[in-house]
This record gives C-alpha cells, sequence and structure tokens, in this order.
C-alpha cells in the first residue's frame, strides 16, 4: 500500500504542472494558431498576386506541420494557404509571412532585412527579437503566449493591423 | 330592456355614444400603455443587443489569442450599466471564456435561447445574445442577461393618465352628442314630409333641400337626383318622336333620288356593257336572242342584227351542241340562277373559238323570263390550258418514268397523293400502302431530318439536294439525295418530294476521304502531272520536304526542279510511258528550294486518255548516301567482291572483280557466277551454291581449300573466297569476297625456301642451337648438332625443359640464366658452363643466350648457341703448360746468354788487350798482311765487344725493373749529349717537342730513346742532311712517341723483321750493327706494356712509334 500522502503529492504535482507546462507540440499548435488568426487582424494588400498565400518557415521547426494542417482547411483572402519550408535566404521571396524558429542559423538581421525588401511579415519567437526588428515575436509573459509588435518594422513594409489585435499585443516602436 | 325602449332616440343615441366613447377610450389607453411598454421592451432589448454587438466584436481578438484577462477587462464595463445583471463569453467550442455578473447578483445560468425570463409577474428580465464572427467564421458569443429598468414608473404614469383622459372625453361626448342628434331628427322629418308630396302630386319637379354631405344628406341628394331622371326621361320621349317624323320626311326624298339616279346607271350600265370586251347578249327564255353588243362580231364574225331572233344553238360546235343544250337545260330545269360553261363555237368564218358564258337567269317571281349571258373567248385560254394539261401528262410520264423516286405530295395534310413505281420498289411498298399516308407515318425519313427539311423549305421555299438516311418498309435504311419542292399539276399545287439513293456515293466519298487522307499524310510524294510536264497536284509531304510552295511548284514545269545531270533520263522515262509502258521507276534528283538535292525514287504511271502522269516518289537521299557509302566501302575493299542471288546470277561486283577477272561490269551483271568458275569446276560448283543456300553460314578464307577463278583470258588464278550470307528485301543473297593469292603463294614459297634455307643452316651448323619458349622455358627447337651433342633426339627435347634432363643444379644454373636473358631483354654471354649428356659425360659449352622479342619488344623466345668447347679447353690447358715451359725455357736461355756474353766479356778483353799490345809491338812492321790481320783482329773484336755488350743489354732489359717517374725531356737531352759526335759528323738536325714525364724504368727508356736515335743517324741517306723529329702525343691512356727521319726507309716486307734479334736488313758494311738494337728497343717497350712499330717509305724516311701507358707497374 502506498502512503496517502503520495497520492496527494502526485495529485499536486500533476495540478500544479498541467496546465503551465506545455508540451512542445502543443505549444507549436497555439503558435500556428496564432499566426494564423494574426492574419485576420493584418490588412493585407489586397493586390498580393496569385491564388496563393504563402507561410514560410526557414530552418526546420515543429511549427511546420500544425500549420501545414490549418493550411489544408483554411485560407487567408480566399487564397490557399501554402506553407514553404525555406532553407536558404533566397528562397523566401514570395512569401507573404515569413515564420523565424528560435534556433534559426540564420542572423536576425540578414533575415529582418531580407524580409523588408521583400514586404514579408517577419514572425519570430525568440526573446527580444521584437526589438531587433522581428515584426511580430511570440514571448512568454507569466506562462502565457503573448506577442510582441513592432510597429516601425510593421509600417515599413506597409502593413497594418487591427487596432483589436494592438491591443493585445506588446507593442515595441 | 323594455326601460330602454321607452327612452327617446335622442336620449338612446347619447347614451349610446357616451358608453361607446367610454369603452373606445379605456381600450385606447389599455392599446397605448401596452404599447407602451412593448416599445420601452424592444428599445431596451435592442440597445442590450447592440451593447452585445459592440462588445462582442471587441472580444474577437481576445478569444483567438486566448487573452481572458483583456476579455475580463472589456467585460468589466458593464458595471457602468446596472441594467446589466450577468454577462457570459462563449467560444466556438462552447466553453466559457469570460463572464461578468453585476455586484450582489446571483450567478445566471443562461438558458439555450435568448428571449424574456419567465420568472416574475411581468417580463421584466431578458437575454440577448450576440454571436460575432471574423472573416464569416464563428468567434464567440456573448450573452447578456439584464432586466427592464424604470418600468412600473412608465405603467403607473401612463395609468394616471388614462384616468384623465377618459373623463374629459367623456364630458365632451355628452355635450357634442345632445347638439348632433338633433341634427339628424329634423333633417330626416323634412324628407319624410316632400316624398308624400312628390307621390300625391306627380310633381317631379319638387326638390328636397340638401345640406351637408352626411347620409341623409346624401339621401337627400339621391332622392333629387330621382325626381330629375324622371323629369328629363320625359322630355326626351317628346323629343324623339318629333325627330322620327322628320326622318321618314327625309327618307322619302332619298327614295326618289334614287330612283332617279337608278334609271341614270341604268343608261350607264347600257352603255358599259356595249364596250366592254366581252360579248353581252340576252336571250328569252328559251334561247333566242334578243339583244347583243356590238362586240359579237368580232368574237363570231355575226353582227348583232345576224344573230337576234335566232337560237343560241347556231354558233355553237356542233360536237358540242347536245352537251351544251343538255347543261342549260339542267341549270332551267333546277332553276340554277346563274351558270358558268365553256364551249366551242363556230364563227361566221367557220373557225373554232372557245367561249366561257356566264349565263343569268332573268326571273320574275319563280318564272324565268330569260337570259343575260356575258361570252369571254378563251380560245387562247384554252389553248394554254391544253398545253398545260400535255405538259402535266408529260409531267406525270416523266414522274412514272423517272429512275428518281418521287411522291406528290398533298400541300394542306401532307399525304402522299402519287407515287411512282421507283419509290414504290426502292422504298418496298406498295401504291395502295403509300397513298393516304404521311412521311412521318410511314417513317420514311428521321423526324429530325424532316424537321430540317420543314425549316428548310420555310426559308427558302424549295429543298434541293438534302442528304438524309431513309428508310425503306422492311426497315433497311439508305443516304438518299432529296428534294422538295411545290409544282403544279392541272392546277393543283402539290409538294413534290424526291428521293435518290446515294448510298454508292456515299460510300465512295468515304473511300474518297480516306484516299484523300492518304494522300495529305503520305509520307511519300504523290504528284499528278499534265501533258506539258507541270505538276497540277502534289501532295503536301512534297511541298514540306521541298519547301517550295504549292505555287511554285505547280507553275514551273517540273524539269526545273530537276537535277540538270538527271532531265534527259526523266524525260526518256516519261516518253516510255507514253508509249504504253504501264509503269516507270526511275531515280532522279529533285532540288529543293535551298538549292539542296534530294534523290527521289519515283514509280509512276500514265494515263493515255487525260494525258496525265501519276507519280509517287520516296525520298531516298539517306539510302542513296548509305549506298554511296557501302559503294565507296565495297569498291575500297582490297577484294573482289561479287554478290550472287539465289539463283546464282551475279548482282553486284566491285571494281576489283573487274580487274581480277578482266570483265567489264556489264559483262558479269546478271550472268550465272560459274562464268568465273574454271571449266573443271563448273559442273560441281552449282551444287556447291545450293547446298550454301540451304545451310547460310559465313565462311572465312583461309579454309586451305585449294580454290581457283578464272580469268576472261581463260587463265587460271588462285584464289580464296570468303562467304557471308546476307538477308535483305530482296531475298538471300551470298557475298563472295574474292582474294587473288597469286602472289601469296609466291610470296608463301619464298617463305618456304628461305625457311628450308635457314633451317638447313640451323640444322648444319656445328654448334648447338636450341629455342626455348619465353614463357615456360620449354624447348621449341633443337638442331641437329644439339642433338650430337646431348645425346636426345629433337622428339625428346621438343615440349621439355631442362630439368627433364639435366641435373638440378645444372638446370637452375640454366634456367637462372635463361630468366635473366629474358628479363634484362640482353644477349648474354655465358664463358662456360657444364652440362651432362647423354652419351658423352660432361661438357664444357660456351654459350650465347640470346633473347628474341616481338614487335612491341616483349620476349617470346630464348634463343641459345652453345659451343662445345670441352675439347678446346684440353687444348688450351697444354698450350698453357707448353707457354710455361716456353717461358722458363726463355728465362733459362736468356739467363744463358747473360751469363755467356757476360763471362765472354773477360777472354775477349783479354784477346784484345793482347792484341793491342801485339799491334804496339808490330807497329814498326811493314809486313802489310799483318797489319791487315790486326785490323780485322781489332776491328772483330770490338766488333765481338760491342755485340756482347748489346747482347748483355738486351738481356739485362727487365732485370731490375724499378719503375719511377721518368722526365722524357731529361733522356733526350742525355741522349743527344751522348751522340754529339755523331750528329756533328752527320750535321743532323734534331728537333722534338716537349716530351711527358711518364712512369718507367729511367735508363731503359732512355736506351729505346738512343737506339731509335742512333738508328735514324745511322741509316741516313747519302747527301742528304737527317732530319730528326722527336714528338709525342697524348691520348687516353698511353704516351705515343713518334722518332721521325728522313732516311733510306724501309720496304714493306722486311717489316716483320725489323724488330726481331739479330736480324739485319743491310749488310754490315755499309750499315754497321750487331742487329739487336731494335730488339732491345722492342723488348724494352714490351717491358713497359707498351707498343713499337713502324710506317716507312723505301727512301722518304720513316717514323718509329712507341707507346708507354700512362698508368703503369711501379
Amino acid at each position: 500500500m502506498l502512503p496517502k500522502i503520495f497520492f496527494l503529492n502526485l495529485m499536486f504535482i500533476l495540478a500544479g504542472f498541467g496546465p503551465f507546462v506545455q508540451s512542445e507540440a502543443q505549444e507549436y499548435d497555439l503558435k500556428a494558431a496564432y499566426i494564423f488568426n494574426i492574419t485576420k487582424f493584418i490588412y493585407w494588400d489586397s493586390t498580393i498576386p496569385g491564388n496563393e498565400f504563402i507561410i514560410g518557415v526557414i530552418d526546420p521547426s515543429p511549427i511546420y506541420e500544425p500549420l501545414e494542417k490549418i493550411a489544408k482547411t483554411k485560407t487567408v483572402m480566399d487564397k490557399k494557404i501554402i506553407i514553404k519550408q525555406f532553407t536558404k535566404l533566397e528562397e523566401i521571396d514570395n512569401c507573404t509571412i515569413l515564420f523565424i524558429p528560435k534556433n534559426t542559423s540564420f542572423s536576425l538581421k540578414e533575415i529582418v532585412d531580407k524580409a523588408k525588401s521583400k514586404k514579408i511579415l517577419t514572425i519570430s519567437e525568440h526573446e527580444g527579437y521584437g526589438k531587433k526588428g522581428s515584426a511580430i515575436n511570440f514571448v512568454t509573459i507569466e506562462e502565457k503566449l503573448k506577442f510582441e509588435v513592432n510597429t516601425k518594422t510593421l509600417e515599413s513594409i506597409g502593413l497594418k493591423a487591427s487596432a483589436q489585435f494592438l491591443k493585445l499585443a506588446v507593442i515595441i516602436e | 330592456m323594455l326601460r330602454l325602449k321607452n327612452v327617446t332616440i335622442r336620449n338612446k343615441l347619447i347614451l349610446i355614444q357616451v358608453s361607446t366613447a367610454f369603452i373606445g377610450v379605456l381600450i385606447c389607453a389599455a392599446f397605448f400603455l401596452n404599447n407602451e411598454i412593448n416599445i420601452f421592451k424592444d428599445s431596451e432589448v435592442r440597445t442590450k443587443k447592440s451593447i452585445a454587438e459592440i462588445v462582442g466584436d471587441n472580444l474577437i481578438a481576445p478569444i483567438l489569442f486566448n487573452d481572458q484577462d483583456a476579455a475580463t477587462k472589456i467585460l468589466s464595463k458593464f458595471k457602468n450599466n446596472p441594467a446589466i445583471l450577468n454577462v457570459l463569453v462563449i467560444d466556438k467550442n462552447g466553453k466559457t471564456f469570460a463572464g461578468y455578473s453585476k455586484i450582489g447578483e446571483e450567478k445566471f445560468s443562461f438558458p439555450k435561447e435568448e428571449g424574456p425570463v419567465k420568472s416574475k409577474f411581468l417580463d421584466s428580465e431578458f437575454i440577448v445574445n450576440y454571436p460575432f464572427f471574423l472573416q464569416k467564421e464563428l468567434v464567440g458569443t456573448l450573452w447578456i442577461h439584464a432586466e427592464f429598468a424604470d418600468m412600473n414608473s412608465i405603467i403607473y404614469h401612463n395609468l394616471k393618465d388614462t384616468l384623465i383622459v377618459i373623463v374629459i372625453s367623456l364630458l365632451a361626448v355628452i355635450i357634442i352628442s345632445i347638439f348632433l342628434q338633433r341634427l339628424i331628427s329634423n333633417r330626416l322629418l323634412s324628407l319624410v314630409t316632400k316624398t308624400k308630396t312628390v307621390s300625391e302630386t306627380g310633381n317631379y319637379s319638387i326638390r328636397v333641400s340638401a345640406a351637408g354631405k352626411d347620409e341623409i344628406g346624401r339621401l337627400s341628394e339621391e332622392f333629387n337626383n330621382m325626381l330629375e331622371k324622371i323629369e328629363k326621361s320625359e322630355f326626351d320621349l317628346k323629343k324623339a318622336n318629333i325627330d322620327l317624323e322628320k326622318r321618314v320626311q327625309e327618307r322619302t326624298a332619298d327614295l326618289t333620288k334614287t330612283q332617279e339616279s337608278l334609271q341614270l346607271s341604268e343608261k350607264k350600265y347600257r352603255e358599259i356593257v356595249e364596250r366592254v370586251g366581252d360579248v353581252v347578249y340576252s336571250s328569252d327564255y328559251k334561247g333566242y336572242f334578243t339583244y347583243f353588243n356590238p362586240i359579237v362580231e368580232k368574237l363570231t364574225g355575226f353582227s348583232g342584227n345576224e344573230l337576234i331572233g335566232k337560237h343560241f344553238s347556231v354558233i355553237i360546235d356542233p360536237e358540242w351542241k347536245d352537251r351544251v343544250a343538255k347543261f342549260y337545260q339542267e341549270q332551267f330545269d333546277n332553276r340554277i340562277s346563274e351558270s358558268t360553261f365553256s364551249f366551242p363555237i363556230l364563227t361566221k368564218s367557220g373557225e373554232k373559238k372557245w367561249v366561257e358564258q356566264i349565263v343569268t337567269q332573268q326571273k320574275e317571281g319563280d318564272r324565268i323570263t330569260g337570259h343575260n349571258a356575258v361570252v369571254r373567248d378563251i380560245t387562247e385560254k384554252k389553248k394554254i390550258e391544253d398545253e398545260l394539261k400535255k405538259s402535266n401528262e408529260r409531267f406525270l410520264t416523266i414522274f412514272n418514268s423517272n429512275a428518281i423516286g418521287m411522291v406528290l405530295i398533298n400541300l394542306e395534310t401532307n399525304k402522299y397523293q402519287y407515287a411512282n413505281e421507283i419509290f414504290l420498289t426502292t422504298f418496298g411498298y406498295t401504291k395502295e400502302e403509300v397513298i393516304g399516308k404521311t412521311s412521318t407515318e410511314l417513317n420514311i425519313i428521321e423526324p429530325e431530318s424532316y424537321q430540317k427539311v420543314i425549316t428548310l423549305f420555310k426559308q427558302q421555299g424549295f429543298v434541293k439536294d438534302f442528304e438524309a438516311v431513309v428508310r425503306k418498309k422492311n426497315g433497311e435504311v439508305f443516304w438518299s439525295i432529296s428534294s422538295l419542292q411545290t409544282i403544279k399539276i392541272n392546277g393543283e399545287v402539290f409538294f413534290l418530294s424526291s428521293f435518290y439513293d446515294i448510298t454508292e456515293r456515299k460510300k465512295n466519298e468515304g473511300k474518297l476521304k480516306e484516299y484523300q487522307y492518304f494522300f495529305n499524310n503520305s509520307h511519300d510524294f504523290i504528284t499528278i502531272s499534265n501533258k506539258q510536264n507541270y505538276n497540277e497536284i502534289v501532295n503536301p509531304n512534297f511541298l514540306k520536304v521541298l519547301g517550295y510552295s504549292e505555287k511554285e511548284l505547280l507553275e514551273n514545269k517540273l524539269t526545273d526542279f530537276i537535277h540538270p545531270d538527271d532531265v534527259n533520263f526523266t524525260l526518256k522515262e516519261i516518253e516510255k510511258l507514253k508509249k504504253g509502258v504501264d509503269t516507270t521507276s526511275f531515280i532522279n534528283r529533285y532540288r529543293k528550294k535551298d538549292d539542296t538535292y534530294i534523290w527521289l525514287e519515283w514509280n509512276s504511271t500514265y494515263d493515255a486518255v487525260t494525258g496525265r502522269m501519276y507519280g509517287a516518289a520516296r525520298d531516298i537521299t539517306e539510302r542513296k548516301k548509305s549506298e554511296d557509302k557501302f559503294r565507296g566501302i565495297l569498291e575500297s575493299a582490297p577484294d573482289a567482291i561479287i554478290i550472287v542471288n539465289t539463283e546464282g546470277k551475279i548482282q553486284l561486283v566491285n571494281s576489283q572483280t573487274e580487274k581480277l577477272f578482266g570483265y567489264k561490269r556489264d559483262e558479269i551483271l546478271g550472268k550465272e557466277v560459274e562464268l568465273l568458275i574454271p571449266a573443271r569446276f563448273k559442273q560441281v560448283h552449282p551444287g556447291h551454291r545450293k547446298s550454301f543456300y540451304a545451310d547460310p553460314k559465313v565462311r572465312p578464307m583461309g579454309l586451305g581449300l585449294n580454290l581457283f577463278g578464272q580469268h576472261k583470258d581463260g587463265k587460271e588464278i588462285p584464289v580464296e573466297i570468303s562467304l557471308s550470307p546476307i538477308e535483305t528485301a530482296e531475298g538471300l543473297l551470298v557475298s563472295a569476297a574474292i582474294r587473288d593469292i597469286t602472289e601469296k603463294k609466291k610470296v608463301d614459297e619464298a617463305l618456304r625456301n628461305s625457311e628450308l634455307f635457314l633451317n638447313s643452316i640451323v640444322e648444319n651448323i656445328p654448334n648447338m642451337l636450341f629455342v626455348k619458349d619465353a614463357k615456360d622455358l620449354k624447348f621449341v627447337r633443337f638442331n641437329k648438332a644439339g642433338e650430337e651433342l646431348l645425346g636426345y633426339s629433337k622428339a625428346e627435347l621438343i615440349g621439355k625443359n631442362d630439368y627433364d634432363f639435366f641435373p638440378k643444379n645444372e638446370a637452375d644454373f640454366f634456367t637462372s640464366k635463361d630468366k635473366k636473358v629474358l628479363e634484362s631483354k640482353q644477349f648474354l654471354q655465358i664463358e662456360e658452363e657444364t652440362i651432362h649428356t647423354k652419351y658423352k659425360g660432361e661438357r664444357i659449352l660456351e654459350t650465347k643466350k640470346i633473347p628474341i622479342l616481338d614487335s612491341k619488344g616483349k620476349p617470346l623466345y630464348l634463343l641459345g648457341i652453345s659451343n662445345d668447347i670441352t675439347d678446346l679447353k684440353k687444348i688450351l690447358a697444354a698450350l698453357d703448360n707448353k707457354t710455361k715451359e716456353l717461358e722458363r725455357s726463355n728465362k733459362e736461355l736468356e739467363q744463358f746468354a747473360y751469363v755467356a756474353s757476360h763471362d765472354l766479356q773477360e777472354p775477349l778483353r783479354t784477346i784484345s788487350n793482347y792484341v793491342d799490345l801485339l799491334e804496339e809491338d808490330y807497329s814498326e812492321t811493314k809486313n802489310e798482311i799483318i797489319k791487315q790481320y790486326f785490323t780485322f783482329i781489332t776491328s772483330a773484336s770490338s766488333r765481338m765487344q760491342i755485340l756482347i755488350k748489346d747482347l748483355l743489354d738486351f738481356s739485362r732489359v727487365g732485370k731490375n725493373p724499378v719503375f719511377v717517374s721518368v722526365d722524357c725531356n731529361k733522356i733526350l737531352k742525355e741522349v743527344i749529349a751522348e751522340l754529339e759526335s755523331s750528329i756533328k759528323e752527320s750535321k743532323a738536325k734534331i728537333t722534338f717537342s716537349v716530351l711527358p714525364v711518364v712512369t718507367g724504368i729511367e735508363i731503359e727508356l732512355k736506351r729505346v730513346f738512343q737506339n731509335l736515335i742512333s738508328n735514324a743517324l745511322k741509316f741516313r741517306r747519302k747527301d742528304v742532311v737527317p732530319e730528326i723529329e722527336i714528338t709525342s702525343v697524348e691520348t687516353e691512356s698511353e704516351y705515343v712517341f713518334s722518332i721521325k727521319d728522313n732516311g733510306i726507309g724501309i720496304e714493306e716486307k722486311s717489316k716483320s723483321k725489323l724488330f726481331v734479334i739479330f736480324q739485319r736488313l743491310h749488310p754490315a758494311e755499309e750499315y754497321p750493327g750487331t742487329g739487336i738494337g731494335l730488339a732491345t728497343a722492342k723488348k724494352i717497350v714490351d717491358l713497359h706494356k707498351g707498343k713499337i712499330w713502324i710506317e716507312s717509305k723505301v727512301n722518304e724516311g720513316s717514323v718509329f712509334y712507341f707507346t708507354i701507358p700512362k698508368e703503369n707497374l711501379k
């Protein structure tokens, strides 16, 4: 017989950790959902050519699969969502959103500069990347997934976000 | 109730009006209150709904980004709105996302639908929800639970107001109704009174004073209207009577006038009748003419007066009289008032004319009084009608006898009226089956086609050449070309529809299409050209390949496109066709647009009737090229090549064949191959040939068959033949390559001879000669000497190696040397090797081993040549012994000479001394003989002395050999100094160059110089001043000294004796000497391992050379 205190401890541990310790998969499911939701709050240039809305992921990231899953059922501006995995900076030209994983092998500056020149909305997930010029940066505040929005970057790529969205964001000017 | 009946109308009205007003106001008030409440509720609900909408939209982002804090913050704003009790935000999955409750309010559980909450007396609470969407996708739903605040106070205020309104309005109603009831009752009374007056007096001009527009007013008005209408209709009646009378009078006047004009018109009519083109006449009821208009004369030739009173039948064609009479009798009997009838009449001149007569009966009551008739000349019309009839008959004939199936169809009913034989046989119907039926009923034509025909007919009034599938009675269908048109026959209009079976044509059209397809898509070139040699039709591929436009190709003569070299024979081929050859095949070149030519292989035929030529050609440029290539190869082949077919006929030969057999190509092509075979084989060859064809296999050359060909001049040629079968489209062919082997035979012979020659040398050479294979060192060749030496036969040796015959150590030795030779690829001389032979025991060989390499330098064989030196060895050993013996005896001899000469000196010196003494004693003597004796003795002894000294010197050479550095210049100077007296005496000129320092024995070398120089001085020519030149030349290994004089020289034959001791070439009297000097010089030079020799010419001088090696023993 295990002592009762053991179960109590176990319950405590489970209860205590459950909500906070998310698995990586859950985290990226959420991020992917957020990225899709973000697309709804950005006033896209309606003249984006083609029938595809391309979300690029530079360097491998666990976000790829959940994004793919979303792409199968959803659309942005009635365009088909296409998820592309990039390994070279030159390949990002045609995407509209570029997700920059934490552990990207590229220098953020290079990515951001290139993205700015191509009017690509960058979404990163690294503490401080918002300040460094990533348009949107996922951060965890009080164990909750939040995002920073670099309004300058947003402005420089010619995009506007809805006020509702900006209200929820940590604004970096 | 009864009490109420007795109440006056006036009071009744008041009561009714007051109670009605009260109820009305009460209902109104209730209605308004209810309305007020509803409006209030609606507005409240709407307000909350719009609040929900505003808040809901603001919640989209928080829900999507899961920001409950933000949501809660937004919801907290509701505290400013106390009517809102509870708020709930539910996400799209139905989960609560955020909520709000008014402070102090219980947690509210929201129902599933919006609406009022039915828990209290009045619906004072309600729920609204607002589902909010983002881009048409549900994000969440906002529920609001609120109360209708202030509703009770609204109700209270409304009730108060309603009460006041009721009181005031009731008072007003009472006052107004008292006034109004009077207004109504007074006027009603007046109306009743007036009505009575009118009915009693009948005066319709009385009027009721009509005031107001209410019902009573309208009643009065209607009453007045009624009176007015009655009054008016009475007046109208009177007026109508007056009018009627007036119109009767007018009508009577009109009638009179009409009668007058009628009379006038009759007059006019008569005039018209007399002037019209038609004959107009009247007759009495029996048919006797009573009137004619003047036209009658024109028609009949009779004047009116001539005919009047005659019966109408007089002018009728007698043949028709009965018929006409009968017709009119009928008309008469049946009282038919008007009739038309045509019949012929005879004119005054007897001419027959056709007339049409319209007769009208004149009647008085029922009695016929006479006839009026109009007669028209219809002769022309009749003729036309006859023509028409005839033509109709002709049509019918045609119709019936036509090869085309035809039917006549009724215009209205579409039913078949007539069908001709062809139609019936074609479709398999009998006349009865089709007549009265329509096409549709007979199912002759498909409904769609039928519709098409109808449409076409409506568009253009006829249908022509309409192709359709039609169906026979038995269901069989066929392609028909049909037409539909209207046709008038005997004045009747029909549809004429024709059917013509074009199944065959259709089939042909299909074929034609196939032909066309073939023509257009053929990769061959197809042309049709005319008599003038112009192309008329060319197929697309022809244009495509040549690159011309169709115009270019058709507008130029076809010869313009042919290669100039090919034009003539092409035209010849065309001529052949025109002369009646069925087809011709030839090859020519066509120029393409880009001025290159292609080779075309033509097959052409000719149509003598049209003069057209039909040509099909194929581009064989590639084939031609490969043929040329093949021909080139064939021609350049070194062998004669003949290609023969299964019948043995020669198909193709190359120029080598012409050369080899002496025939021209034309002479042998198509001939039997046996032509080229010598007569003695001609019988058997066809058999060989057949068996080869039965089992064709490549047969290479050089099978050793003795084959012969026969030249045109009959000479036989030895040949080698290779055969190979060739499968071709024309069947199996055999290519024979024939090589003249006359030369080869000669070469073989020469080779054989040279082999024989070499073999005999090899075999007869006294040395053992063997050849081993480089691979395994086995013997491949052995000569006779070898067999004899080793005691084994060739047969035993060949294919074996050393180990099979010789002891292992010997075999090892041989083999190792063999390998060395083969590896180094260099000749090796083995001075000595022992070998055990079969019979001769151990032999010693001197062997040369030579590698034999192939053209690439790889060792093929090892050639060995061995000399049996066993005997030589023995001899040499013996010789060696002899030499040694000789040397020893020489030494002993030298020793003896030395000792002898040394010992001889003593007695000689004694003799010489005593002779000197004797001479002194006899110096006074006059005895010449004695003196002479003394001279002889002295000279002999001095000669003896010199001889002994020289001999001693000679034998002393080498006695004490001490090699040191010798400066030749020094010893030469000493020699010259010592010889000074003889030099002076002879006045000799001595020159010398700088001489080297050599290693040698100084005193001996000095003696060599001394001997040679004194020799030169001694053998001088008389009267010639001796000139002596001493020089030296340094070579690699030695110094060559030369002593040149200009003395007497020496004959060639004497040279060999020169250096031999005691050899004198000249008498001592002339040139005194011992004959030892040069021998001594030679001995010294030998001692120094040098050489000494002379070059000389008699009477010119000699040069003595000697050499001293640089490296000398020390």
